[in-house]
């Protein structure tokens, strides 16, 4: 029998109702209506649509760009620019696919033009200052073992290469189905390409992955 | 499918992607190929490797951003259509939009010629729809009715707010401090919370708050300090039902990381069973392999039959 990788659960669904993230969770909330009125001048409910998504927008926007500056930045101007576009929302689309491309459009463009000014920074913010990834890795994994702690610090270091190696469309699809949990048919609709498209750029991201990390793991 | 075919459908397969009429045919043939078998264990644990780099924003992180937004939009000219609901925003009950209603309330105040009849406030456009006063009281305006008199009518909502210093034994702090812990909309004082409550963990009521912020902090970083507060009473069978929940039911990796580690502290024959049930779920593949290698550990089977 083989284990099959299952999708990990990526709150809010698009198709099912939202899941509050700011409420108790597994409070249904009727995100729809909350738009209306919030496309109408609510204050509480579009505070409560920001609440509901912007913990996986910081998420998504940290680990792509491993900047806490650079994913703040990423943070306001999306929200910003919900802000100033909800009312030309017609539910065509679930909104959070809708976010997601704000999201995800800029955090393209912040890649495409880090990848030209080829400045890969994968410095973390923690309670003792930036520190890099690596070192941020559970203790226990290579506990009194240094000769571990090296090989988790060499392959750490071949992770984040190749990642930021990968084409900004490789690297965002990657992300979305690997650390976010999306559907690939999901992510085509959000970066705005067809699900065989999205598969492929999967393929190819995983393909160049194991090259680097295969003799490594 | 042939071995190209499979090592081409790799990934495809461990991320629940290939069509179902592909998915028997590439089990039917990694179970015949020990050499593809090998190929998609190597894939399994390239893509466990690669769990470890994800990253969790702190939560002071979400604060600031948050707080970095409200000044944004309130800074930012007025949308065309969201005038309307001028006088919704005025009476504004939260943070972020007390800030957009401040500069619009202080306006709208001035043309109701509001000043010269009730408050005498030397420039207008510097009184906010809330502020505080001296004695620690913050008014607030939640209703604004313009009279034909001329006159305003309102409903004004004071809060008394004061500073509390005390330990963390007195009972009076105790409770203020669970109530943090369970109810702040701050991610930032329920953390702190947890962490000082972590001390009195061998009070029953701080276990069942620790246990709710386990089971419902929608924060992974808070519910991790919980699990952290709740170690030393790993054995106790509440805490081990909130564990198992914790396993089974929580999104973030970590968490179910740490909710295993604890578990394996007692070798139970229920445990058999959650970890068995977690497996047939478990998307994670560095869970999985921590689940794994516990009921390998305990001489169990990883399947139910």
């Amino acid at each position: 029998m083989v284990d099959s990788g299952t999708e990990r659960v990526a709150t809010p669904e698009v198709n099912g109702d939202a899941t509050s993230a700011a409420g108790a969770p597994g409070m249904a909330v009727d995100e729809a209506a909350l738009i209306r009125a919030a496309q109408q001048g609510d204050k509480t409910a579009f505070e409560q649509l920001v609440r509901m998504y912007d913990r996986q927008v910081l998420r998504l926007a940290m680990n792509l760009l491993r900047s806490p500056e650079d994913a703040s930045d990423i943070y306001q101007e999306a929200f910003l620019r919900v802000y100033r576009n909800l009312h030309l929302f017609r539910f065509d689309c679930s909104f959070h696919t809708w976010l997601y491309r704000i999201v995800t459009n800029l955090c393209l463009d912040h890649l495409r033009r880090r990848k030209v000014r080829r400045e890969e920074s994968s410095r973390v913010e923690t309670g003792e200052g930036v520190r890099d990834r690596m070192d941020t890795l559970p203790e226990e994994r290579a506990a009194g073992n240094p000769q571990r702690q090296l090989l988790n610090r060499e392959l750490s270091r071949r992770i984040e290469a190749v990642l930021a190696d990968l084409t900004a469309k490789e690297r965002m699809v990657f992300e979305l189905r690997h650390y976010q949990g999306l559907r690939l048919r999901r992510i085509g609709e959000i970066v705005g390409t067809s699900e065989e498209a999205a598969k492929t750029c999967l393929f190819r991201a995983t393909q160049k992955l194991r090259v680097a990390l295969g003799d490594f793991i | 499918m042939n071995c190209d075919s499979v090592s081409k459908s790799l990934s495809l397969f461990l991320y629940g992607e290939l069509p179902l009429e592909e998915e028997q045919e590439f089990q039917d043939h990694l179970e015949a190929c020990p050499a593809c078998r090998k190929a998609f264990e190597a894939e399994k644990a390239m893509l466990a490797a690669l769990d470890s780099r994800e990253l969790e924003p702190p939560p002071e992180l979400l604060v600031r951003c948050r707080t970095a937004l409200e000044a944004a939009i309130a800074a930012a000219p007025p949308r065309s259509g969201w005038l309307p609901a001028l006088r919704s925003l005025i009476g504004g009950g939260s943070r972020l939009w007390a800030a957009v209603a401040r500069p619009a309330a202080a306006v709208a105040l001035v043309a109701l010629g509001f000043f010269g009849a009730r408050w005498s406030a030397p420039t207008p456009a510097a009184v906010p729809a809330a502020q505080n006063s001296p004695e620690g009281f913050v008014t607030r305006i939640r209703y604004l009715q313009p009279e034909p008199s001329g006159e305003v009518r309102m409903m004004v909502e004071e809060t008394r707010q004061r500073y509390l210093t005390g330990s963390p034994q007195d009972e009076r702090i105790q409770q203020l401090l669970l109530t943090a812990a369970r109810e702040s909309s701050d991610p930032g004082v329920r953390a702190d919370s947890v962490d000082i409550l972590t001390q009195r963990a061998a009070s029953d009521q701080v276990r069942d708050a620790l246990l709710y912020t386990l089971g419902n902090d929608t924060n992974p970083g808070i519910r991790l300090r919980a699990l952290d507060a709740l170690k030393p009473y790993a054995a106790d069978p509440e805490v081990r039902r909130a564990l198992a929940r914790a396993l089974l039911t929580d999104d973030n990796p970590g968490v179910r990381t740490q909710a295993i580690d604890l578990l394996v502290q007692n070798r139970t024959d229920e445990l058999v069973g959650v970890l068995q049930q977690c497996l047939q779920h478990e998307s994670n593949g560095y869970v999985r392999l921590r689940s794994e290698r516990a009921l390998k550990d305990m001489k169990a089977s990883a399947g139910t039959f």
